[in-house]
């Protein structure tokens, strides 16, 4: 039943994904802070309702989160970066962490390293759930301001076993 | 002077001629022409005074509007984040405490002081300025159990989950004229020193324009008495023209210099402008080829702290030291620094700057002057090194020495002290075993997952800044060239897995020149047909031959590019070996990416510049490119702890004096010049280097010298076991090697090890065929995880 549900949900998105996608050749960079919130962190989050991991934080770390987002709301994403990188010489594999690093360095429009920081995050997290999805649509979206649309389908793809798979690690 | 003495004269002569003639009209053409004479002399001593006046007016005015001082930029060891759950024991946490010149007190009062009661801390940190902002000072009690910290609080007894201190000074650069100075605006300068200085220097600072006619009148009247010229009478803006205007010699011509500039300068510049300037201005003494200037750095220099901390009778002693910073310099003469100080105190009680009680408190305090080598004295020269040549790609070198940026680096004062150590004390060891006197090394160590570098020594003397081996010792690398053959080999799961068979038997290759190459085995001994595995953990030369030339010497070298090294070397059968000089840094950038499990980060010394204002100058962002590889990285890694654990590092864990899972290679080259061992677990990859500078055989191997350096400095610090974890597509499979075949864990010799996908071995152990006909099952994760352990 939940599998039905699940696909259901993935058909809607896939089929919203296709309509209001945006089309990587008229892009224009970067109303990029709003981009993060509209298409990576809330689907990512309605997506995976029901499919929460939620690892235990360390609670420095969890401190420094809680800071780079007042940063990161305050438009200052330096300081938002350099928060997220003192707390990963704490947790240096701390998936949540490296996603928001992703995830600030697609607002500096720093792509290849949005990219790089959310692979890394999806190697080192659950592979499952909403962490998933922001990585995969970190990655989609990334490969489209870097005029890949082959890779930005690709990553899209990904958002799938994302949805599909229990999470392992935790 | 000249000129008036003969005047003097002249009128006396003319006097004595007319006083013959005693008449009143004769007395009163006397008297005028005396007048008249005085206009002349007056008129003339105005009309060159005039011109020099404004000679000086322009040299006070264009020297003080331009005074730009120039304030050396300071390098900072990385700060100390304390948060539960932090290893760190008892005394590494007072090393810190100490680089960071941290005093040590039984009740810490002030910022830069800590109490320690076993594995209780109290600590007052002081503000600082990072590149994420300023940070205040902070009390803390800090609780340790078994080296873990285990619990931190305020003074209010709430839990703080992560608390920063200021960063160890390490460094300077300094300007070329070999001033040291901090610039401190003069509303962030204490009141009692800004009220004290003029209350001991020039009390009617407020109320003259530049000379204090009083004060000359009184320091005249007591030279006279005393008979030498020794009160100064100087205003503070006469003492600053001189500083920076004027030699200090005592002729009368400088003194009226002074005295006409110091006018000048009040008549240009408004009071708190001159008194600004003469806080930051005034000689404070001496450190090394130093001066210091200015009260701000002073107070760092003389009390490890900053001006704003110090309390009243540290600001006594610094402002009595003004009348004479080495006479009454409180190192070297404490008991006429510690008069001198209390006479100053007895100067702000009598004009009501202090209070009675806050007089007799303080005259109680002892000078509390730090000592010089207060504590560790970080050295780290090689560091340095690196830091420098990495800003000199962004910086001028004019820049760095003039603007008093705040550079934050890598280092790690632990571990550094750490590797300093072990590079001097094994060295010596080795010396001590027979090893050439010559024995040279260089250790790094440095962060696997965000490249940044914990320590660096290039020298087996800390401190000396000649040539830095761990960034320009071009060296044979011998073995530990290898797994990056075998990685390659890793990298294609279709044809090459652990288990793979090599051929370890002599070969002889004929080289394009004609030339033959016959390698040999370290032992000279061959061992026939071997696992892929057992050729890398045994460093077997003629098995990793017979790897090596399935992929060409041409492949191997294009290999290397991954790693960002543009390495110049001849496409030879013997690269497979390690023929190929790489620095010990070059060495660590490709170990990096090994380490971290396949994520090439660039290693940095720095992370941030900040400027004299707190801003942000700019930040070495931390960044990462997931290699390609990650699977066979992660393979290679595993084939690497088995290096330590029965390979040709398997003494490591005796000489650590404890039991530990590290993945690592040895190396040695050509007629054993050169020995290397790279080591590391998830959190820190350590490379050593030891050899001769003159590249002469030295008698060493990876594993008779690197390998114990590399024991030597890890041994105190923390290191978790290595921590294998798989990325998806590699999973462990039982396996009996001796057979090169698959087997059940049930089965006798069977061996889990890690494999790419599907590409297992084809062949069965007997063991397994008897068992799958029995309707053998597939284990599980979770139950293959366990028993790797138990086994």
């Amino acid at each position: 039943m939940r599998l039905i549900i699940i696909s259901l949900f993935l058909l809607l998105f896939l089929s919203a994904c296709a309509s209001t996608g945006p089309a990587p050749s008229n892009r224009t960079p970067p109303p990029v802070l709003t981009e993060v919130e509209t298409e990576i962190r809330q689907p990512a989050s309605e997506e995976s309702a029901g499919i929460q991991v939620q690892p235990l934080q360390n609670p420095a770390v969890r401190q420094l989160l809680a800071s780079a987002s007042a940063s990161e709301s305050a438009g200052q994403l330096e300081q938002a970066a350099q928060m997220l990188e003192r707390g990963l010489r704490i947790e240096p594999r701390d998936p949540e962490l490296l996603q928001r690093m992703a995830e600030i360095r697609l607002q500096q429009e720093a792509w290849q390293q949005a990219i790089s920081f959310a692979t890394r995050s999806f190697d080192m997290g659950a592979q499952a759930g909403e962490l998933c999805a922001r990585n995969w649509r970190t990655m989609a979206l990334a490969n489209e301001y870097l005029k890949d649309p082959q890779a930005a389908a690709a990553a899209r793809t990904h958002l799938d076993d994302c949805m599909r798979q229990r999470p392992q690690k935790y | 002077m000249s000129r008036k003495k003969t005047t003097k004269k002249r009128s006396k002569k003319t006097a004595k001629r007319r006083l013959s003639k005693k008449s009143a009209v004769a007395k009163h053409s006397r008297w005028k022409l005396l007048w008249r004479f005085s206009l002349f002399i007056f008129g003339l001593g105005l009309g060159m005074l005039l011109p020099w006046a404004l000679i000086l007016n322009q040299t006070v005015k264009e020297g003080f509007e331009g005074l730009t001082w120039e304030r050396p930029s300071r390098v900072y060891a990385r700060p100390l984040s304390l948060y539960s759950g932090l290893q760190i024991s008892a005394q590494d946490l007072e090393t810190e405490l100490r680089s960071a010149a941290y005093r040590k007190s039984s009740n810490p009062s002030i910022p830069g002081s800590y109490s320690q009661q076993g594995n209780r801390f109290r600590i007052i940190s002081r503000a600082f300025e990072f590149a994420d902002g300023k940070q205040s000072s902070q009390r803390i009690e800090l609780q340790l159990q078994a080296g873990v910290v285990s619990k931190i609080q305020d003074i209010d007894l709430n839990t703080l989950s992560l608390v920063r201190l200021d960063p160890a000074e390490i460094a300077s650069i300094y300007p070329l004229d070999k001033q040291d100075r901090e610039l401190v605006p003069l509303e962030d300068a204490p009141h009692l020193l800004v009220a004290g200085i003029q209350a001991v220097e020039d009390r009617r600072f407020n109320q003259h324009h530049g000379v204090d006619p009083k004060a000359i009148a009184r320091a005249l009247w007591v030279d006279i008495r005393e008979g030498r010229i020794e009160q100064g009478g100087s205003t503070l803006t006469q003492q600053l023209v001189k500083n920076l205007f004027l030699d200090s010699s005592q002729t009368i011509i400088r003194k009226l210099n002074e005295a006409i500039m110091a006018v000048l300068m009040e008549l240009h510049f408004s009071k708190s402008e001159i008194l600004e300037a003469y806080i930051n201005q005034v000689y404070m003494g001496q450190s090394g080829a130093y001066a210091i200037h200015g009260f701000a750095r002073a107070a760092r220099f003389y009390f490890d702290q900053s001006l704003q901390q110090l309390n009243t009778e540290q600001i006594a002693l610094l402002i009595g030291m003004v009348k004479g910073a080495s006479w009454y310099n409180p190192r070297r003469n404490p008991e006429r620094a510690l008069k001198r100080r209390d006479l100053v105190l007895q100067v702000f009680a009598d004009t009501g700057l202090i209070d009675k009680p806050g007089l007799h408190a303080a005259l109680q305090r002892p000078l509390g002057v730090s000592k010089q080598a207060n504590g560790l004295k970080i050295k780290a020269s090689g560091f340095i090194d690196l830091v420098k040549r990495q800003l000199r790609e962004r910086y001028a070198e004019s820049d760095l020495r003039r603007e008093g940026l705040k550079i934050l680096t890598t280092l790690e004062p632990v571990t550094q002290l750490a590797a300093e150590k072990a590079v001097a004390e094994g060295l010596d060891d080795l010396t001590a075993r027979g090893l050439p006197k010559q024995l040279q090394a260089a250790m790094i160590i440095s962060d696997v997952q965000n490249g940044e570098i914990h320590a660096l020594v290039g020298d087996r003397v800390a401190g000396s800044r000649g040539f830095n081996r761990a960034l320009d010792a071009r060296r044979q690398i011998g073995s530990i060239m290898k797994p990056l053959v075998y990685l390659l080999a890793l990298e294609h799961p279709e044809q090459f897995n652990l288990l793979s068979k090599l051929e370890d038997t002599a070969v002889d290759i004929r080289l394009a020149n004609g030339d033959h190459w016959v390698p040999k085995n370290y032992t000279n001994k061959t061992h026939g047909t071997v696992s892929l595995l057992d050729a890398l953990v045994h460093s077997w030369n003629l098995a990793s031959v017979d790897l090596g030339m399935k992929f060409g010497p041409t492949h191997i070298l294009q290999s290397l590019q991954r790693y960002g090294l543009s390495v110049e070397a001849l496409p030879v059968p013997s690269l497979i070996l390690g023929a190929l000089e790489l620095t010990p840094l070059e060495v660590s950038r490709i170990y990096q990416s090994l380490a971290s499990g396949g994520y090439s980060v660039p290693l940095r010394a720095v992370t941030a510049i900040v400027a004299e204002d707190g801003a942000l100058e700019e930040s070495f962002r931390l960044t990462m490119t997931p290699l390609q590889n990650r699977q066979a990285v992660a393979v290679l890694n595993y084939a690497l702890t088995q290096v330590v654990a029965e390979g040709t590092a398997q003494a490591l864990p005796a000489l650590m004096g404890r039991p530990i899972i590290i993945a690592g290679k040895t190396g040695t080259s050509n007629d054993r010049k050169d020995s290397w061992f790279v080591g590391y677990n998830n959190q820190r990859l350590g490379v050593v280097w030891v050899g001769r500078d003159d590249n002469k055989p030295a008698r060493v191997t990876g594993s008779s010298a690197a390998l114990r350096l590399w024991a030597k400095a890890f041994r105190g610090l923390s290191m978790a076991d290595w921590r294998a974890d798989y990325p998806r597509g590699v999973e462990l499979h039982w396996v009996e090697p001796s057979s090169f075949s698959l087997t059940d864990a049930n089965c006798p010799d069977a061996v889990a090890i890690p494999f790419i996908n599907t590409y297992l071995p084809e062949n069965k152990s007997e063991c397994l065929q008897a068992k799958s006909t029995q309707g053998g099952k597939l284990w599980n994760w979770f139950d293959r995880k366990t028993k790797t352990q138990e086994n």
